[in-house]
């Protein structure tokens, strides 16, 4: 038995499959565009349990925010996450998949790790989705 | 042959649903439109979200308030309030309907507040002249001869020909602390009729919101600290508001710097009608949420100057507003319903329940 | 075929997706979410040999069970979303389309839809539509080839399935 017998043959729908994976890969990097916001603010947020633990104004050279942060999640759980001119990325952590260890690296507005296991969130926002900052001022 | 027509149907389905999943997310972006206009004395900043036509909307918007300005301005060669001004004593102005609105409203907040709200405050701001070059501490004579001339009573209206007379001569009218309000309600009824959903403006530091961020959050407004120079903070307090507007008042943002420096004491822009001083009742800065915004506008005012113990019971016995105070000992109240809501982190201030 | 034999057969399928969702705890993943989803074979074998309510059926069971063995509770709503929302799209593809899908394309559709479903899932969780758009791309790219290796693998074992049943009687 070898590739190409009787029902393993690719047909119309795979085809049509494949190309709506591919316009589902554009359209989360168009949504990931539409959701950088302008401006040259960006923020990075650790959120646990929906709750913003820490923001971050990051400065034009990532370098110089390099930092590493060791969010303790309770019950023994922790989450280290690194920001350094990459990006931002969960560097170590002790929950039972790993899944946020192995995710991508983030760097452009709109992106997020999440922990599942910790409940926890790392998001980068961009100026016009600023958080934890005000969107105003009443003087 | 039915095969043949099932299989073209089949990809024309497909076909269909994989266009509508991507017009579904691309034919209406919501875009962010910025604009900055200087009017009413002030920085007027625009922020709408929405497609092109939440933009045209937002020009409207501009031009309404430029026209609510040349009515309005105590400045304005032209304005109806110069006019109102000029003819005091002397014969009944006609004035544009929007005028006659605002002091029609102007009016009902001086019998409500027994002249504590009183626009024909003019006289006493001119003489004190603050935030101008001739900014200074009047004489008691001075203040008196014209106090006399502020009394919110000897403004007459006449409905059907759309005039308003100041009964005696050097009577004035100042709008300062309404038209704001009244060109904010305006700008979100053009906003709204245009369909916009998330949109901040900021006139001059009264903050009005539409609808919630685009994101689904309310909106999150930081309330100016008003002694940011002692606390380094920008904020005594935020707080999280949807389709309502956030009014401030205080001593911080007018007042006579030279004599600031010298003695330490805020001759502010504030006047009390029933003194013909800057109004003394223990407060530096207080904000009103609530929906209209020339109710804010209005009662920022009268909060500021009644203080707080008076100021919240007329608040309360209106039902309509919330508000916040910080007095000059450092201590912040608010009312009710906003007891929860008020996110502190200043701890230049202490929030007393 | 006899209810007590349907019974037996089904018992076995979700035994054995479990076992398959146990035994890929222990395999590295190269990308977050980015699991082989082998439990996905035996959803789908359940879809052609039984259809849609027992495919279902064993999804759910999969889903609430599979967490239990080797994760955590919350991981029961994840994989309860993806799941569901795959097994459905491959019910309809399977049932409805067959004559246009291999069943490799069909495993790709069930799990590109099961990443879907997943990351809706943890984007309403975490209040942030920017989850779906970070993983997505990545997670498309492992669908293609994790997609195709359980269709393969299904292949297979249908066919040797088959064999075995139709000589049961």
């Amino acid at each position: 038995m070898g590739i190409g017998i009787k029902g393993k043959k690719l047909k119309i729908g795979d085809v049509l499959v494949y190309i709506f994976i591919v316009l589902l890969t554009g359209l989360s990097f168009m949504g990931l565009k539409i959701m950088a916001g302008q401006g040259d603010e960006v923020l990075v947020q650790i959120e646990l349990n929906g709750r913003a633990l820490e923001s971050i104004k990051m400065r034009q050279n990532w370098a110089e925010d390099f930092r590493e942060i060791r969010v303790d999640t309770g019950q023994g759980g922790y989450n280290t996450i690194r920001i350094s001119s990459e990006g931002v990325d969960i560097v170590d952590a002790n929950c039972p998949d790993k899944l946020c260890v192995h995710s991508p690296t983030i760097k452009v507005p709109g992106q997020s790790i999440v922990c599942i296991p910790h409940k926890l969130m790392v998001r980068i926002i961009g100026n016009s989705q600023v958080d934890n900052a005000v969107d105003d001022t009443a003087s | 042959m039915t095969k043949k027509i099932k299989k073209v149907f089949f990809i024309i389905t497909m076909g269909i649903m994989l266009i509508s999943l991507m017009t579904a997310c691309i034919s209406q972006p919501t875009r962010q439109y910025d604009k900055n206009i200087f009017a009413l004395d002030t920085i007027v900043t625009l922020r709408v979200f929405g497609d092109r036509s939440a933009k045209k909307a937002m020009d409207r918007v501009a031009d309404r308030i430029k026209e609510i300005e040349r009515h309005m301005s105590p400045s304005l060669e032209g304005s109806d309030v110069i006019k109102i001004n000029q003819a005091a004593g002397v014969e009944p102005a006609q004035v544009h309907e929007d005028t006659f609105y605002v002091i029609k409203k102007a009016l009902e907040y001086g019998r409500l507040t027994e002249g504590v709200f009183d626009i024909t405050i003019q006289p006493i701001v001119e003489l004190w002249g603050i935030n101008t070059e001739h900014a200074k501490i009047p004489s008691e004579e001075e203040i008196e001869e014209k106090i006399a001339l502020v009394d919110y009573r000897k403004v007459r209206m006449n409905e059907e020909k759309r005039t308003i007379f100041l009964e005696e001569k050097g009577m004035g009218i100042d709008l300062g602390a309404i038209a704001k309000g009244y060109a904010a309600d305006e700008a979100v009824r053009i906003l709204k009729e245009a369909g916009v959903e998330h949109a901040l403006l900021n006139l001059g530091g009264n903050v009005i919101t539409i609808g919630r961020r685009p994101d689904g959050n309310s909106w999150r407004i930081g309330l100016q600290d008003p002694r940011t120079e002692e606390t380094g903070q920008d904020h005594f307090g935020i707080i999280d508001v949807a389709d309502a507007t956030v009014v401030s008042s205080g001593d911080y943002e007018r007042y006579i710097k030279d004599v600031y420096k010298k003695t330490g004491e805020r001759y502010h822009h504030i006047f009390d009608p029933r003194s013909g001083f800057p109004a003394q009742k223990g407060l530096i800065a207080c904000s009103i949420i609530t929906s209209s915004s020339i109710d804010a506008d209005a009662l920022s005012t009268i909060l500021f100057i009644m203080g707080h113990e008076q100021g919240f019971e007329l608040i309360d016995q209106l039902g309509s507003a919330e508000a916040i105070v910080v007095t000059s000992n450092k201590e912040i109240y608010t009312t009710e319903g906003l007891r929860d809501s008020i996110i502190s982190s200043n701890d230049y201030y202490r929030i007393v329940d | 075929m006899r209810k007590t034999r349907k019974l037996t057969l089904m018992a076995l399928i979700v035994s054995q997706a479990l076992v398959l969702h146990y035994i890929e705890s222990f395999i590295p993943v190269l990308a977050p979410g980015a699991k082989l989803g082998l439990a996905n074979i035996m959803t789908m074998v359940t879809l052609v040999l039984f259809g849609f309510r027992e495919a279902v059926l064993v999804v759910i069971i999969r889903s609430v069970l599979g967490p239990l063995l080797g994760g955590s509770i919350t991981g029961i709503v994840y994989s309860l979303s993806g799941g569901i929302l795959s097994g459905i799209i491959m019910s309809i593809l399977y049932l409805k389309f067959e004559t246009y899908f291999s069943l490799m394309g069909i495993s790709t559709a069930g799990a590109v839809f099961h990443n879907i479903g997943q990351l809706l899932t943890a984007s309403w969780i975490f209040g942030s539509i920017g989850i779906l758009y970070t993983y997505l791309p990545v997670l498309m790219l492992a669908a293609i080839i994790t997609g195709n290796f359980n269709g393969l693998v299904t292949h297979y074992i249908l066919g040797y399935l088959k064999d075995r049943l139709r000589q049961g009687g």
